[in-house]
Order: structure tokens, then sequence, then C-alpha cells
């Protein structure tokens, strides 16, 4: 028998990682347009603080929590901070290969690997769908999957 | 222009997806009539089971839409003498929710009395949307 063990770390603005995913997409867009690296190692390090640090400690959290919360009225919707901080990891992982590939000229890379990032912050941005939330539990049955095999 | 026009069917393609996710998520879906009672017997106590039904939840740590859903539910059954809400980790369970065909968290699973599963929904679900799957269990049009 086995119980749920949920006991949330921490709670933050639910519509924080949603203002971030609109920035994200944005900057997405013009790296996909323009090929211009310093934007998508910007990027790549605001994906690296948000997984490693934790999402509320990003530049964008920041814009999010100095001009854009104090205007938001209404009930603070909250949210746990694991999933928003398993989503940047999931970024960066995608923004380091953007990256690489476009310092190597690997541009069909390149283009594929921003293109799910840039996905992946649309989905969130638009539609409140964290990809990288509901790619965790397919996540887990393959690496189980692995596991078994060996 | 090459590139314009990939970025283009990109931007389309993720918004269509999108759209389409969208609109399936947390919509009630009957189950057709199977044993998965054997299965939610291993999972729960017989007193953790409610004597009209029992929302069962399959969360993950790492799920934005676990949380809300929970309160809602929660807040839900309250409101159902005989109704009980039971949340449960799906990556310790892993077993189970391959058997139960759980891709995704959080996917939710109405039993009726006797621990059977009569639907399910998977991602954030609609208010109006449980509180009328309940309300069919309770006058048994399930």
């Amino acid at each position: 028998m086995t119980t749920n063990s949920f006991n949330p770390v921490n709670e933050i603005d639910a519509r924080g990682p949603r203002f971030a995913a609109a920035i994200t997409s944005l900057v997405f867009l013009v790296v996909l347009a323009t090929e211009y690296l310093p934007l998508l190692i910007w990027q790549t390090a605001v994906f690296a603080i948000g997984a490693f640090t934790g999402p509320t400690a990003t530049p964008y959290a920041w814009v999010f929590r100095t001009f854009v919360q104090p205007r938001l009225k209404g009930e603070i919707p909250k949210e746990d901070v694991r999933p928003p901080k398993f989503a940047q990891l999931i970024g960066f992982i995608f923004s380091t290969v953007a990256a690489i590939a476009l310092i190597t000229d690997s541009i069909d890379t390149f283009f594929i690997a921003a293109s799910f990032a840039f996905a992946a912050a649309l989905l969130n941005a638009v539609f409140k769908i964290c990809l990288g939330c509901e790619m965790y539990l397919t996540l887990v049955k393959v690496r189980e999957a692995i596991k078994n095999r060996r | 222009m090459e590139r314009s026009l990939s970025i283009f069917i990109v931007l389309c393609a993720v918004l269509a997806v999108g759209y389409l996710l969208q609109k399936n998520r947390g919509v009630f879906r009957k189950l057709n009539p199977k044993d998965s009672q054997s299965e939610f017997n291993k999972l729960l106590e017989v007193e953790e089971l409610g004597t009209v039904g029992t929302l069962v939840q399959f969360s993950t740590a790492f799920c934005s839409s676990c949380r809300s859903n929970k309160l809602m539910l929660n807040e839900l059954v309250k409101k159902y003498p005989g109704m009980k809400f039971k949340e449960l980790d799906a990556e310790s369970n892993l077993a189970a929710i391959n058997k139960l065909n759980v891709t995704a968290t959080p996917t939710v699973f109405l039993l009726n009395k006797t621990g059977k599963s009569v639907g399910k929904f998977s991602g954030p679900i609609k208010k109006d949307q449980a509180k009328l799957a309940v309300e069919s269990l309770i006058q048994n049009t399930l």
C-alpha cells in the first residue's frame, strides 16, 4: 500500500511562470528568425537560473514582481514551485542544445531544438500547458523500463 | 523567406496542438465496464472508499495543475455525503498506472461504492464537469 507524499516545499504566484513563458516565447521567436546567438545565450542563462536557483530568481520574475504583479487584482493563484522549476530545466536542455548547434553551425539541429523550446513556452503562455510537466510521467516510465531491462 | 515559412508552420502547429489539448483536458470520460476494482483495492484501504463514491487523483511532484485540482475536488466532495477524495503519487505506483493506462498527471478516476472505476478525467478538471459526474454517480446514471 502506498500513500501520497505531497508536501509543497514552496508556493509561488502561478501567474509569474506564465508571464515568463510569454517573454520566453517572444525571445525564441526572435532567435528563430534571426539566429542571434547572444540572445539565445541570454535565454539559456535565464533558464539556468530558473532551473538551478528557482523560477522566482530569474530576471523575468523580477519584472513580473516589480511591474506586473502590483497591477493585478483578485486572489493570487498559488502553485508549487517544483513544476515550473522542472520546466525551466527542460527549457535549459533544449536551449543549450540550440546554442551549441548554432555555435557549431548545425542549423537544422538549432532549428529543431529552438522550435521545441518555443513550442513549450508558447503552450504554457497561451494554453497554460506545462509541456515539461506533462512529459515528466513519460520520462519516469521510460527510466523504469530501462531499469527493468538491465 | 523559407525560414519565415518554417517559423509560421511551427507557430500554427503549436497553436493547433495547444487548442486540441486544451479542448480535451479535464473532460469526463465514461470508462468501458472492466474490472478495475482489484487494482484500486491494492491502492486504497477499505475505509478510504466513500460509501457513495471516491475520486482518486494520480499526481506527481512536477505536475502543475495537480494542486488546483486537489483543492477543488476536496471542496467538492465535502458537499456530497458519502463521497471521498484521495490523492496518490503516480511515481510510487507505476505498475498500477500502467494497468490503468494513466499517461499524464493529474488523472482522476471516479470510483463507485465498490471501488470500480466508472469514469476518468485527464488534466485540469472543470468544476462543472466534476460536479456533473459526481451527481450522475449518485443518481446511478453512470
